[in-house]
């Protein structure tokens, strides 16, 4: 199983039509659709930390052509809030980096391939630290 | 192309919380039937054959939905369809592939398969650029 997990700037490159990322954003996602076990399936994840960065309204006219996407929310809650504070503090990151820090490690515990598509790849390799994540800059 | 409607109804409907079931009146072949269930109890595949083939419906249907979604956008702005070198160069990129440090080459290398090989994959192109570069050395 591949995960790819976007930052808040992968997000608003769906976010906003004509954003002009959106293409380098679709050519990673397009690539781990190839790696991916079937060349298909990658499960897209973001943190509840880098919606809210992004500034990502579901309820939002402006958000019809995001909402489309499967994007599964990866919530913050109490334990991973603690866990991403931790890593914030350590590394000196914004609360997104850190919270997409906790999702790397959840999912690499589970024999996940993680795929983070990112503008600060230093950040999310620190973040992610010591599982190994492809920290793919965009 | 895809009705937006229909791509906004299948993305609400996978994002929805309610878990309500229905008995589903989807005739499958016995035999399809008799292999789910052996290989949850034997292989481990799921925790229950409803469970596996629930989730196994799932990932169909984000792949098609994903698709969909892409190819709608890209109908709408042609300009923003990656090319089949940025693509490749993506694979390099999560594959850890030192050719990723020059993506030049994997520009060429696309240009170049392609003149050949119009089905030419993502891996294809970083080959040919491998033999390439082994070439120039």
């Amino acid at each position: 199983m591949t995960v790819v997990i976007l930052d808040s700037e992968a997000v608003q490159s769906l976010l906003w039509p004509r954003h002009p990322k959106f293409r380098l954003v679709a050519s990673k996602i397009e690539a781990a659709r190839w790696r991916s076990t079937n060349h298909a399936h990658v499960t897209l994840i973001v943190p509840a930390a880098a919606q809210v960065e992004a500034g990502w309204d579901r309820k939002s006219s402006r958000a019809s052509g995001i909402n489309r996407y499967p994007i599964a929310i990866s919530s913050l809650d109490a334990e991973a809030a603690n866990f991403a504070a931790r890593i914030a503090t350590k590394h000196s990151l914004k609360p997104a980096d850190a919270q997409i820090g906790v999702v790397c490690q959840t999912q690499t515990a589970r024999d996940v391939r993680v795929i983070v598509l990112t503008s600060n790849p230093d950040a999310i390799t620190r973040a992610a630290s010591p599982t190994p994540v492809a920290a793919i800059r965009i | 192309m895809v009705n937006p409607e229909i791509l906004n109804r299948i993305s609400s409907l996978l994002q929805s919380e309610d878990e309500s079931t229905v008995n589903t009146s989807m005739r499958l072949p016995a035999t399809l039937r008799e292999a789910a269930n052996l290989a949850t109890e034997h292989l481990g595949v799921g925790p229950s054959t409803t469970a596996y083939v629930a989730a196994l419906l799932r990932t169909a249907i984000e792949s098609a939905l994903l698709t969909g979604v892409l190819e709608t956008h890209y109908e709408h702005f042609p300009q923003d369809r990656p090319s089949l070198g940025e693509i490749a160069l993506g694979v390099a990129e999560i594959d850890g592939n030192p050719l990723a440090n020059f993506p030049a080459l994997i520009t060429k290398a696309a240009a170049e398969i392609l003149i050949t090989h119009p089905d030419a994959s993502p891996d294809d192109v970083l080959l040919w650029a491998e033999a390439q570069q082994l070439v120039d050395q």
